[in-house]
């Protein structure tokens, strides 16, 4: 006759059947019946009484006799010290729940400051690009007309564009040296009348490249005027009241070169500036 | 009106209720309560008197900490018991500890030896070799065979402590007697080839 326990659970179980622990008389019966057929369950039974025998007469080293009188004294003095360290460590903590968001707010401050610093230079750069772009969206177009070029440059303008005369004369930043070198262009365009070809020649090569050089410089100018941080580029470039003495040696230098010459130190010029 | 009342024997629901509303007296009745069967849970999970100890102190530590978070769904005990074993464990997974060291604790065994030297060499031998046994144990058959052969906890409530099924422990603990045994079986022979 079968029962509900197998033997794994039966042996599981013998441990508690030696030391009568088990309450279900099924299982004591299941184990019972199991044992008068089971020869090595019978062995199991044996040894496992024999090593209760040894359990029951084995035992712990006693602790010292005082020992479970003296340590709830022992247990009391770790708690307090527990409880010093823990309030030393709570008013760490409370120093530290102040100390970290007053931190935090300071750097948030800063961060801020920094940000709307940038902001502003951002505002004043994106200002002085777009007036530079507006000035060089006006730029006349390079040699598409030959006449208009010539009535811009001696002052015979058409309504839509302004000379290039008006320009240089409206503008008091506008260096002395390329000043003089437009003057002496007309000039020398005035002298050389005869010479049409060659005044052709000239109008046609060399006055449109330094109409629009002179235009990338008045946009430049323009853009170094309203940067207010940048005070010592101009007097570096455009030569301030200290330097006047100097830039006009350096004027009149440049003046006597050649117009080839005069060209190539503009576009070094320019390129510096770049 | 509850101080007066209160003693060893007062009831466990009593005594943390007292101790929650600020009473420090019940947390010693609670020490003196329990401190023994913790000490000799621990003891014989660790098998060292002075690790007992330092573990039993810490063990009523936690209690004094987290008392007011017992709800008593379980038994106090049940919940003491379960600080303890899971102190145990965790100290026995921290030292690696196989095989005990003997230390002798108590100097009246000094001067009964002289008496029956014969007798307690024997005795001496025994709890030696008993705790060995149960130091070759895994940690979890042994939490298992102190809790049912020692503290004699049903199956349930060591299921409750460990957090294991109930068929589960029953199996620790038949295997834990039967590593005793061949523990014991193998040390028998050895001693008696030694003899030989």
């Amino acid at each position: 006759m079968k029962t509900k326990y197998n033997l794994e659970e039966i042996k599981c179980n013998l441990p508690d059947y030696i030391s009568n622990n088990i309450a279900d008389k099924e299982l004591i019966c299941s184990i019972e019946k199991e044992l008068k057929t089971n020869s090595e369950l019978r062995e199991d039974l044996e040894e496992l009484k024999s090593t209760f025998g040894f359990l029951k007469t084995s035992g712990f080293q006693v602790p010292p006799d005082n020992y479970f009188a003296n340590l709830p004294v022992k247990i009391n003095e770790r708690i307090q010290t527990t409880e010093v360290d823990r309030s030393f460590l709570d008013r760490l903590s409370l120093f530290w729940k102040i100390l970290i968001p007053a931190i935090t707010v300071i750097l948030i401050v800063i961060l801020l400051f920094n940000s709307s610093k940038n902001d502003t230079d951002k505002i004043q750069t994106t200002n002085a690009d777009s007036n530079k772009n507006e000035l060089r969206q006006k730029k006349p177009e390079p040699v598409e007309n030959k006449n208009n070029v010539s009535n811009e440059i001696n002052g015979n303008d058409s309504k839509n564009k302004i000379p290039l005369t008006k320009i240089v004369k409206k503008d008091n930043n506008i260096p002395k040296t390329f000043r003089k070198l437009h003057k002496n262009n007309v000039e020398e365009d005035q002298n050389n009348v005869e010479n049409q070809s060659s005044i052709k020649e000239y109008e046609s090569v060399v006055i449109p490249e330094i109409k629009e050089q002179l235009s990338e410089l008045l946009a430049d100018n323009i853009e170094i005027i309203e940067d207010s941080n940048s005070d010592e580029r101009v007097d570096v470039m455009y030569s301030g009241d200290d330097d006047e003495n100097e830039v006009e040696s350096l004027d009149d230098e440049f003046l006597n070169l050649t117009p080839e010459q005069q060209k190539e130190i503009i576009d070094n010029l320019l390129k510096a500036q770049i | 009106m509850s101080k007066v009342n209160l003693n060893i024997n007062s009831d466990d629901a009593e005594i943390i209720e007292a101790f929650n509303k600020g009473n420090q007296n019940a947390f010693n009745l609670i020490v003196r309560k329990y401190q023994e069967r913790v000490y000799w849970v621990i003891r014989k999970m660790v098998l060292d008197h002075y690790d007992a100890d330092d573990l039993t102190q810490e063990v009523f530590i936690k209690i004094y900490s987290s008392l007011k978070e017992f709800r008593g769904e379980s038994k106090f005990f049940t919940y003491i018991y379960r600080i303890a074993i899971n102190f145990s464990l965790n100290h026995i997974a921290k030292v690696k500890k196989t095989v005990h060291k003997t230390v002798c604790l108590d100097n009246t065994d000094v001067s009964s030896k002289d008496k029956k030297a014969d007798e307690e060499m024997d005795a001496f031998e025994r709890t030696k070799l008993l705790e060995e046994a149960i130091g070759s144990l895994p940690e979890q058959q042994r939490a298992v065979f102190n809790m049912r052969y020692y503290e004699n906890l049903s199956y349930e409530e060591i299921s409750v402590i460990m957090n294991k099924s109930t068929g589960g422990m029953k199996a620790n603990y038949f295997h834990a007697i039967k590593n005793i045994q061949k523990f014991v079986k193998k040390h028998r022979l050895s001693e008696l080839m030694e003899q030989n």
